[in-house]
């Protein structure tokens, strides 16, 4: 078995052990890692809807953002598992996703009367 | 083809392995980043530009119904990996119980999007205004891949009972979860972006 081979062999008795470890400290849960991820998920939403709430300022939407590119790489990397998946799945997302930001990108630069 | 077809040979799938049907998979919700990417746009560029209508709108949309529903679909997809777990585990019945929860949280969805729509429609967001247009594409059309995949869960539920997943074969159960989870990811987004922001 290779280091690669071993690895993924690691990722996936991980995946179905109940015992899990975050920030250092071995924990115990049913449903192991997926519980973990899901009550990350859970509090961090919470944080989002109070953040939301807040007056408007420069900071809002780069956290509020940055609170969603957390969650969604949460589920791409563990539910999705992507973290212990062949690195052709990653490309195959991130490409992609390149292009569609650049669209946005693009549309967003763009003056509401168009280009004249 | 049938799912006894999609034998998954050992039951921890090495890196170095692509397998084909995932790949196919990951290809079909490439496609989708980019659909959704372009809706998405078309709504961030009109809340760029009408910042004061769509706060407006906000306003009347609330939190409570919509923090509701993304707690429905984030559970769903712990329900969805756990059921995957399940039948790495050689348990049809955790299977079915988990993907049947998984199915059920959906459907809550779904009501609850529903209820949601007939709210704003009685507030006058309809398709046919500037802002109903580009808040309904995405967000329905978000809904209809829910539909999806309960539809998914159901014969995937079904086929669990039939005893067609094992340790040895839940390719079947591991790729209706790439679908599901990748709505859930879109949802987490559109959440952030329509209702939030």
């Amino acid at each position: 078995m290779t280091d690669q081979q071993q690895g993924a062999q690691d990722a996936h008795d991980a995946f179905l052990s109940d015992t899990t470890s975050i920030f250092g400290r071995e924990i115990t849960i049913q449903g192991g890692i997926y519980t973990v991820v899901f009550i990350l998920l859970a509090v961090a939403t919470v944080l989002e809807i109070i953040i939301g709430g807040l007056p408007e300022g420069v900071l809002l939407i780069p956290l509020l953002l940055a609170f969603a590119v957390i969650k969604a790489t949460l589920v791409v990397m563990y539910y999705m598992h992507l973290k212990t998946d062949s690195r052709l799945f990653t490309w195959v997302l991130i490409l992609p996703l390149l292009i569609a930001l650049a669209a946005m990108l693009y549309l967003l630069a763009a003056p509401p009367t168009g280009y004249t | 083809m049938s799912e006894a077809t999609l034998e998954h040979g050992p039951a921890a799938p090495s890196a170095e392995t692509i397998d084909n049907y995932k790949l196919g998979m990951w290809l079909y919700l490439a496609s989708e980043v980019v659909i959704f990417g372009t809706l998405i746009a078309v709504y961030a560029v009109y809340r760029l530009n009408n910042a004061e209508s769509v706060q407006h709108v906000q306003e009347e949309l609330g939190l409570t119904l919509v923090s509701i529903n993304t707690f429905l679909l984030l559970a769903s997809s712990w329900a969805m990996v756990l059921g995957l777990r399940e039948a790495q585990k050689d348990n049809p019945q955790g299977i079915v119980r988990w993907i049947g929860l998984t199915a059920l949280l959906g459907t809550i969805f779904v009501v609850l999007q529903g209820v949601e729509y007939t709210e704003l429609g009685h507030a006058g967001i309809h398709l046919g205004n500037e802002y109903g247009m580009r808040f309904y594409a995405p967000t329905a059309f978000h809904g209809a891949h829910v539909i999806i995949g309960v539809l998914w869960a159901l014969y995937v539920m079904k086929q669990a009972r039939k005893g067609v997943y094992n340790a040895k074969n839940y390719l079947g159960i591991e790729i209706f979860g790439l679908y599901w989870h990748f709505v859930d990811v879109v949802w987490i987004f559109l959440f952030t972006l329509i209702y939030l922001i």
